[in-house]
């Protein structure tokens, strides 16, 4: 699987809440929201697709919105949503 | 040809007396150490007055050759356009909430990692040597920009204040000579 993973949150204070949590079960980075997601400017966590796996089960005990996205190259596909 | 003795000298005395001979106008010298921090401060000293700096090691003695050789034409053949430094004095962006400033900082070097306009260096100095010692993401992007060609001098009076100099992961112990010198050679300084 080519590209990267990225996990948007509607607040930075969920953003920060989610690396604590996704960080014990998976390599992940801070990142600036990717331009092609949101014009605005947010935190966001990129995780290697190969830990897509482990990202779904930590994120499914996560209690806050997320959307997660795939990007390869600068499209992104939305591969979950938890309102 | 002539030999300083630098050997039991701590830095920054050992750079001193090299910058010493410099300025009288020495074209080729010898510059003995014990320790491989003095070791590289020499070497950056002789790269960045244009000399050449040749490294013998004999056990934990470093004989330095300091010679004046044509590197100074290659060495202003290598210089960028423009030349900028970024200054690190805090483990955050900016000061307000220390958890978002840490946040940003994260942030920030990912999207320097990823750019194409790079700066020369990186200077870390009190608070801010926590980062190239214990912020895990940054030091990943850190090593990118090493890799780069970006120099990271971190303080090394601050290390020993805070008793993190074993703790270094990425980046050069340096001196307020050198960091000093990288403020004044820049076209613009950034501090976060």
């Amino acid at each position: 699987m080519s590209g990267y993973c990225v996990v948007t949150f509607p607040s930075t204070h969920a953003a920060m809440q989610a690396e604590k949590h996704l960080k014990g079960a998976l390599p992940v980075q801070m990142m600036p929201t990717p331009r092609c997601i949101s014009a605005s400017c947010g935190i966001a966590l990129r995780f290697d697709p190969s830990s897509l796996p482990e990202a779904q089960k930590a994120l499914a005990a996560f209690p806050e919105p997320f959307a997660l996205y795939q990007l390869a190259g600068e499209s992104p596909t939305l591969l979950l949503c938890k309102k | 040809m002539k030999t300083v003795d630098a050997k039991g000298q701590n830095c920054p005395i050992p750079v001193i007396l090299a910058k010493k001979e410099i300025d009288a106008g020495e074209t080729d010298f010898v510059v003995e150490v014990d320790n491989k921090t003095a070791c590289e401060n020499l070497q950056r000293l002789a790269k960045s007055q244009g000399y050449l700096a040749a490294v013998e090691a004999d056990g934990a003695i470093f004989r330095i050759a300091f010679s004046k050789g044509d590197a100074a034409p290659q060495a202003a053949a290598v210089q960028p356009a423009r030349r900028w430094s970024v200054f690190v004095g805090k483990e955050t962006v900016g000061c307000g909430d220390n958890e978002l400033g840490i946040s940003l900082l994260k942030m920030f070097f990912y999207t320097l990692s990823q750019s194409d306009d790079l700066p020369e260096s990186i200077l870390f100095m009190n608070g801010g040597v926590k980062v190239p010692t214990g912020q895990e993401q940054v030091i990943e992007h850190l090593r990118v920009l090493e890799n780069k060609g970006v120099q990271i001098l971190v303080c090394g009076t601050c290390l020993n204040f805070y008793g993190l100099t074993e703790q270094l992961q990425v980046g050069m112990v340096s001196n307020m000579y050198d960091i000093l010198t990288k403020i004044q050679q820049a076209d613009k300084v950034v501090s976060l």
